[in-house]
């Protein structure tokens, strides 16, 4: 085996634009370090000549690996891996070290520099024992998509997926599709706009009706969907499942019945009081939302006798959502700051008593009182059928919102989660193109498996169980030979199963055991 | 004097780099080392950073009941108690050693964690071990 080379990477601006230490220094520094073959300052990594800069420099560095020392690299992984491809690297052989937040920007130069400096050792020193990972290209046998679910969201979704050119089926548990609440809509361009797709996405694509999902097996880009309908049970090969669960965005009464502006009015209602959903919800949103907003709008416009206040601890308006909320105040909509949870007085209630952080102890009196709340209906049944973690509030559990949109921990199983933005059409619209993006990599051929994973040496396997037992997403199995293995497609690398196998059978990709007592041993190191 | 923190991607390290950005000034006695997860933690690697010489050792993720793989960071709590066993046996004060639960935009926990392992690890003075080592 050829010497491990490392080519080290200070990005020009890893010392903040404000110079906390000259990345000259520390590319210096770098280059002395026991097997580093070349380490240099590139100009702004992240910027697309930045890239080809990187991309240059690794390849005339002889370099297999490499360190880049930059900013925080929480949202950078993408970036990295494709100047490791393009300069003929593993994608997984740079290891991302943040001298800028981790460094130049808490400590005093001095001190900075010398945080850098061990900093870049270690993940050196870590480099020195990398070894390429387990991976593996997911290779679709279909390009056909499953959308589970029964309302707009599947809609969006289904649409999504058709424009991108793949065939789709729409699964719903029910004959018909379900009909949006008024309350999604902003304006009626956008009521409109979601009619017409609900209206004409169904004829493009392959429609089964009434069909509840049983099980679902087979590998990633090859799963097999088990449903049962009308005709009895069956089976079909998918090469990607979308769950988009339709969300339950609808204002509801105390008792939980969804009520419409033209149901208020049929109550006799002449003051109503929408309240947060709260830690009761499943969103656990405190806010004022778009969707209170509409409704009071709504409300208003048909009977402007109506009195309508707005609880909530913040008024969520993200985006161009604000002059929505200017709208509301100018109708003579009423909005309420709260701090705590808001207590219902009388029965039926009739008063709501709240802490307003600037009027104090506040009583407000209303004939109706509704709930603006977000929940997932279903998503224990969707759990279930699919083998999905459930979060604490009882949804499907995303493995990372923001870096890993529409993921579920079963690679080739996306979801939609309705926790984003305002939740009115627009985030629903996003979310849906989100989902079916990741959908058409797959289908694509671009998604890479593997990387930071747990690997068992069948060798040295005791098949204990442990890891079995406490992986929580049930990656590792006792395989043909009686010894643990690891299925790819379902390890998050969280590293959980590692330090708990009694036989030291469980090797860490790019976190193991030797990695982590060589970044110890330099940070203990005493200056020579 | 060295002070080890350990920290998860979604939690510890998150709350760090928030701090960073908010350029909270932070003692630089204090080096991170990133886990995926704090159920990737065990025991052997925590003395190994006292065997090491570190004066302290703080294990820092995600909030309970709010961990980003369900329960590493629980696991990590058995883990730190195991440790602080062995640590006991061999005459290491306790308060060397400690694990904080915390969500990735509490900046200023990540910098009261730190700033409290380093009073700790003062006031203890250097690791028995590192004469040692
Ligand atoms: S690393 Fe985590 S996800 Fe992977 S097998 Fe081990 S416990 Fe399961
Ligand atoms: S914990 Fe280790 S010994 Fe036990 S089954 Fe898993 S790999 Fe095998």
């Amino acid at each position: 085996m050829s010497q491990a080379k490392v080519a080290v990477i200070i990005c020009s601006w890893a010392a903040g634009e404000d110079m906390v230490f000259d990345p000259k220094a520390l590319a210096d520094h770098a280059a002395a370090l026991p097997g580093v073959a070349r380490a240099g300052v590139v100009h702004r990594i992240c910027t697309e000549p930045g890239e080809e800069e990187a991309v240059a420099f690794l390849k005339e560095s002889g370099a297999d690996r490499s360190v880049v020392a930059a900013c925080s690299p929480r949202t950078k992984g993408a970036l990295h891996a494709r100047i490791a491809e393009r300069a003929g690297l593993d994608r997984f052989a740079i290891e991302a070290v943040d001298v800028r937040e981790g460094a130049a920007y808490v400590h005093a130069p001095g001190p900075a520099l010398e945080k850098a400096k061990t900093s870049v050792a270690m993940a050196v020193e870590k480099m020195m024992l990398w070894a390429p990972p387990p991976q593996r290209i997911l290779e679709p046998s279909s390009r056909r998509v499953a959308v589970v679910g029964d309302g707009l969201s599947a809609v969006l979704a289904a649409r999504e997926l058709l424009d991108q050119g793949l065939e789709v089926d729409m699964l719903l548990s029910e004959e018909h599709l379900w009909k949006p609440p008024r309350c999604l809509f902003i304006d009626d361009s956008e009521a409109g706009r979601a009619m017409r797709a609900m209206a004409s996405v169904p004829e493009r694509a392959r429609v089964l009706r009434s069909r509840a999902v049983r099980c679902c097996d087979g590998e990633p880009g090859r799963l097999e969907l088990v449903t049962e309908g009308p005709g009895g049970p069956s089976v079909e090969t998918y090469g990607a499942v979308v769950l988009a669960p339709e969300p339950d965005l609808e204002l509801r009464d105390l008792r939980g019945e969804a009520v419409s502006a033209a149901d208020a009015q049929g109550r006799g209602a002449r003051s109503v009081i929408v309240l947060p959903g709260g830690k009761s919800s499943g969103t656990g949103c405190s806010c004022i939302t778009p969707r209170g907003m509409v409704f009071a709008l709504e409300a208003l416009r048909l009977y402007p006798d109506m009195r309508l206040s707005l609880l909530g601890r913040e008024v969520r308006a993200l985006g161009g959502m604000e002059s929505l909320q200017r709208q509301a105040q100018s109708a003579g909509v009423m909005f309420y700051r709260l701090d705590g949870e808001p207590v219902l007085e009388g029965s039926p209630p009739s008063k709501v008593s709240f802490l307003d952080p600037l009027l104090g102890r506040t009583e407000l009196e209303a004939d109706l009182f509704l709930v603006d709340s977000v929940s997932v209906p279903r998503a224990e049944r969707l759990a279930r059928a699919f083998g999905l973690p459930q979060d604490e509030k009882g949804e499907l559990l995303s493995i990372e919102s923001r870096l890993r949109p529409g993921e579920t921990v079963r690679a080739g199983v996306f979801a939609c989660r309705h926790r984003v933005g305002n939740m009115v059409l627009e985030d629903l619209e996003r979310e849906a193109a989100t989902v079916a993006a990741r959908a058409g990599e797959l289908l694509r051929g671009e998604t890479v498996l593997g990387g930071m994973v747990a690997e068992v040496d069948q060798e040295r396997c005791s098949a204990c169980l442990s890891c079995v037992r406490i992986c929580p997403y049930s990656a590792p199995r006792i395989g043909a030979r009686g010894k643990a293995e690891v299925l790819l497609e379902r390890c998050q690398g969280c590293g959980a199963c590692a330090p708990l196998c009694p036989s030291q059978a469980i090797k860490m990709h790019l976190c193991s055991d030797a990695q982590l007592d060589a970044q110890i041993g330099i940070v203990t190191r005493r200056p020579s | 004097m060295k002070v080890i923190g350990f920290v998860c991607e979604h939690g510890g390290a998150a709350a760090f780099t928030l701090a960073g950005e908010r350029r909270f000034p932070l003692p630089s006695e204090v080096t991170l080392i990133a886990l995926p997860c704090l159920g990737r933690l065990g025991a052997v690697h925590i003395l190994r950073a006292f065997r090491e010489g570190a004066a302290a050792v703080f294990v820092a993720g995600c909030l309970e009941g709010n961990c980003h793989h369900l329960y590493g960071n629980l696991e990590a709590g058995k883990r730190v108690e195991q440790a602080r066993r062995i640590l006991a046996q061999v005459g290491m004060d306790g308060r060397r050693l400690e694990i904080f639960h915390l969500s990735s935009d509490q900046a200023w926990k990540a910098r009261e964690m730190a700033e409290e392992m380093v009073r700790r690890a003062r006031e203890l003075g250097p690791s028995p071990l590192e004469a040692r080592a």
